[in-house]
Order: C-alpha cells, then structure tokens, then sequence
C-alpha cells in the first residue's frame, strides 16, 4: 500500500469496518448528547470559575490602571500648559520690566545728555563772556597805559620840542584830560 | 481505481470504549474523544492564560483576551446590553466549545474528527440553548409575560388563531435551525476535504497536485468557517435571550 500525503488518512484506512450509510448521519444519539451536555456544563463550569472572573479580573484592572494614567497624563499635560503659560506671563512681564528700564536708562541719559549740554554750553558762554570782559577790561588796561605812555612820550616831546620848562603837573591834567575825551570818543 | 479514503465512512462514530448507564448507551466515541480533546486544550489554554498576573499580557492570553472581549463587547453587550451581561460565561463558552470542536477535527491526527460535524452534538447545544431561553424568558417576563410573547402586538384578534401558531412553530424551529446550520456546514467541508484527498489517493500522479492542493484550500478555509460558525451560534444565542428576556 502506497504511502498517503497527509496523516489525516492513516486513521480512515485503519477504521475501514464501518459500514454504516449515509442516512446515520442525520441519527440522534442520545449518548452522545449527554456527552455534549456533560462536557459543556464541565467546560463552563471550569472556564467560569477559574478563567473568566480573573481574566477580565485582570482586564478590568488594566483598564482602570489605563484611565488612572490617561487621567494622569492628562493633568500633568494641563499642569504643564500651566507652567508654559506662567512663564510665557512671567517672560513677556520680564520683558516688558527691561522694557521699562531700558526705555528709563534711555530718557535719563537723554536728559543726562540734554543737562552736560546745557551747562556745556552755559560753561562755555561764560567762558566766552568771561573772556570777552576780561579782554575788554584787559583792552581798557592797555589803553589806559597806553595813554599815559603817550601823554608822558608826548609831553616828553612837547617839552623837548619847545625847550621849554613848563609846570609838569599843570600839563599833566590838561593831558588828561584831552585823552579822557579821546576814550569818550572811541569807545 | 478505487479511492482508499471513504469520507462517509470517516465521518460515521466507531465506539472506542462501550458504556451502558442504566440503559442508555454512553459509548466512548471518536466524536467524544475528540469533544474532550478540543475541551482539554481550551481550559489548559484558559487556565494558563489566567494564571497570568502582569498588567500587560502576553502570549496566548492576548488572543483568548481578544476574543473574551470581543463577545463581551460585541455580542453581549451589543444584543442584550449591560444587563445581559450575566448570560456571558454561557455565551462565551457556546463560542470556545464550539470554537475547539470545530478546529480540532482539522487537525492531522489518527481518527480524527469534528465533533460538531455530528448532528448529535449541535442538535445538543441547540436544545441546551432553546431550554435555557425559555426558562430565562419564563423566570425574567413571568408565565404570562413570556405566553404573551406569542401574540404579535397590533396584529388583530381576528389572526391570533394563525399568528399564535406561527410563532409557536417559528420559537420551535430555531433550534432545529441552530443544531442544522452548524452541523451542515462543518459536514459539508470536511467532506469536501475528504473527497479531495480520496481524489489525491487514485489516478496518475501527477493529477494528485490539484485535488491535494484543493484540500489544503478547504482546510484553510474551513478553519474561517469553524471561527464564523462559532460567531453565529453564540450570536443568534445572544439574539434569542435578549428577545426572551429583553421586554421585561
């Protein structure tokens, strides 16, 4: 006998005493039914008693435990977004604060700048008027002298010129007196 | 040449072990044997699968929780809602026993056999199923609330002697419709197998690749047809209980 592909052969060549037709398909037997029923009622019984309760048991637990973690997860996501926006709060206040004091810095230092300017320039025009009175006073000085210097050259020379002696006091009033009308006049 | 396999005969029971309790024979045939094959591997495999304690599963027990739920979520609750919840272990075990039986004869082994290809064995989860719906239906609605169950509402007392009898005759075929539907389909394929393979057995040998491989294609899919099965008969379980017990 040839050998047969598949092992599910093996046992219909050995079962070849039956002989019983097609009709006995369709018999009821009646072992057989208690067999299923006893069998079902076992298997349910095990299955409900030790299989079903604590799997989904099991199932149950992983569920919550699952929701307890979404739920955390949720919080700590809404936590976070409380932090973010706490410190986008606390950032844009920080910026605004530097704002401030930049803005602050920048006015003072104008105003700083504004005031050296001033007194700059008040320094300065004191300086120059300072300078312009002490250049007149400076200028009268000069002139004073040169005065004198030009009445003692002239009545050297008049006294020179005219050989003659004449009361130094007397000329020295007159000549005076004739460049006291000549500042007059100049200035 | 004649086939060396004989699908009829295959599928007839040959007692292994003959029992007589008080009168009633309880032989030991290859459908029992197998019947109980299939249930030691399904609780071995649930019992396994519980004993597991981590939060994560892993293994078998990913598929046995898979389809747990499935017929928790799906067809229990789905049918009957949340208060069918107590018809589940039943439900769900129609599924598996029937899950296994349908599997189990697919596997290569010396006299194997489908249990559920046996009108005996669907006609006796059929009649399980139909005594358990009444009873449930007597139980939840009461004795007149499940009597009044068979006149239609609004139908016209002028058809209730028509009505009432079609409902009686329609209650009473579903489990002949049950025990048939199961048993037919899962004889069908494994005939179909067989008669392929006993083609494979005679003739040239190069003609032995086509019905070889037409048997290796209705053993894969008798294998969805035993998961859908499985699905319709804990389906239409689920049905009849939440129409039996659904209205109180």
């Amino acid at each position: 006998m040839a050998m047969l592909p598949l092992p599910l052969i093996s046992p219909v060549l050995a079962a070849g005493d039956s002989t019983v037709s097609g009709q006995g398909l369709l018999k009821l037997d009646v072992g057989l039914m208690i067999w299923t029923w006893v069998s079902f009622f076992v298997v349910l019984y095990v299955l409900s008693r030790y299989a079903y309760k604590p799997m989904l048991a099991l199932v149950r637990q992983r569920e919550k435990r699952i929701q307890e973690t979404l739920a955390k997860a949720e919080d700590a996501r809404l936590r976070a977004e409380a932090v973010a926006a706490e410190r986008e709060r606390v950032l844009k206040h920080a910026q605004e604060e530097a704002q401030k004091v930049v803005d602050a810095a920048r006015e003072a230092a104008e105003a700083q700048g504004r005031r050296i300017v001033d007194e700059a320039r008040q320094d300065a025009s004191r300086i120059v008027k300072h300078a312009e009175e002490e250049l007149d006073r400076q200028r009268r000085n000069a002139m004073a002298e040169l005065g004198e210097t030009v009445a003692d050259l002239a009545v050297e020379a008049a006294s020179r010129i005219l050989h003659h002696e004449l009361d130094r006091s007397a000329h020295r009033a007159l000549i005076d007196s004739v460049i006291e009308e000549l500042e007059q006049k100049s200035g | 040449m004649r086939s060396l396999v004989d699908p009829i005969d295959h599928l007839q029971l040959h007692s292994l072990l003959q029992l007589s309790v008080a009168g009633v024979r309880l032989d030991i045939t290859q459908a029992v044997l197998f019947m109980w094959i299939g249930c030691g591997v399904l609780v071995t495999m649930f019992l396994l699968a519980s004993r597991q304690t981590a939060v994560v599963p892993r293994g078998m027990r990913v598929v046995l929780e898979v389809l747990l739920l499935f017929i928790r979520e799906d067809i229990v609750k789905r049918t009957m809602g949340i208060h069918g919840i107590r018809y589940f272990p039943v439900i769900a075990t129609l599924f598996f026993f029937i899950l296994v039986c349908n599997w189990v004869g697919l596997v290569p082994l010396p006299r194997s056999y489908t249990a559920t290809s046996n009108i005996s064995v669907t006609a006796a989860l059929a009649l399980f199923v139909f005594v358990l719906v009444q009873v449930e239906g007597v139980r939840i609605k009461g004795i007149r609330g499940y009597l009044r169950g068979f006149i239609p509402e609004g139908v016209p007392s002028m058809l209730l002697p028509l009505m009432v009898p079609i409902e009686i005759i329609s209650l009473v075929a579903r489990p002949f419709s049950l025990a048939i539907r199961l048993f037919a389909n899962m004889l069908a394929g494994h005939i179909l197998i067989l008669v392929f393979i006993g083609m494979a057995t005679t003739g040239f040998w190069l003609l032995k690749a086509v019905p070889l491989l037409g048997a290796a294609v209705m053993s894969l899919f008798e294998i969805f047809v035993g998961l859908v099965q499985a699905y319709i008969f804990s389906m239409l379980t689920a049905i009849y209980l939440s129409e039996a017990v659904g209205e109180s």
